[in-house]
């Protein structure tokens, strides 16, 4: 049976002669997953998936004709 | 000064002038180095502080915008309907990534800060939040 390979910086390598470490990182913005490969301690090959939690919001402030309370009359 | 997350004020202006339509237009997302200044003040795309390396293409890649713009109770929404993929490169540390819209003269949209990250012969992806009012990539409430 073939063995599996991998793409990285020095091309094509069987997995089994990588070393293989990942973490989870979770901070306000997302959480992300790191995937990183190395061979003799140097780095080949490192995915990063980065799941976020929440866009961005915009408020647009309302205003009455008259009303000289700059606080918005809407929700 | 570092990259920070903002709606575009260029894009809050456009909406008025109805320059944006998110479901037809073409939208994409380019990646930032942490050293790049991309914030709510960026009006367009800029190749200047945008990643580089190999597999990453100028520009960034274009986003799925199945998702057409929504609303629930008081608050508009929108956000992409896949993650974003960028697949086989390699780029130093990259913390931001601007949305433009490329088919009206590549405005920008939004910018959107993360935890930052190098990249290795490797894939980056950035799977966007649940398309809702309160979660939403875009909101306007």
């Amino acid at each position: 049976m073939d063995e599996p390979l991998i793409f990285t910086s020095k091309g094509n390598l069987p997995v089994s002669s990588l070393k293989y470490r990942h973490e989870w990182l979770e901070d306000e913005v997302a959480i992300t997953f790191i995937e990183e490969y190395t061979l003799d301690g140097e780095i080949v090959r490192k995915n990063a998936h980065a799941r976020l939690k929440e866009g961005l919001k915009a408020v647009v402030d309302n205003q009455l004709f008259g009303n000289s309370n700059s606080e918005s009359p809407y929700a | 000064m570092p990259n920070s997350q903002a709606i575009c004020t260029s894009f809050k202006q456009e909406l008025l002038t109805g320059t944006h339509a998110l479901a037809a237009d073409t939208i994409k997302a380019a990646l930032y180095l942490a050293t790049a200044t991309v914030n709510g003040s960026t009006t367009a795309y800029s190749a200047t502080g945008e990643a580089t390396g190999a597999g990453y293409t100028a520009g960034g890649i274009v986003v799925t915008t199945a998702n057409a713009p929504s609303s629930s109770g008081t608050t508009a929404f929108w956000t992409p309907s896949a993650s974003a993929v960028f697949t086989t490169i390699t780029i130093a540390a990259t913390d931001c990534v601007l949305f433009y819209n490329s088919s009206k003269a590549n405005r920008a949209i939004s910018a959107h800060t993360f935890s930052s990250q190098t990249v290795t012969a490797g894939t980056l992806t950035l799977t966007m939040p649940v398309n809702n009012a309160t979660t939403g990539l875009l909101r306007i409430a």
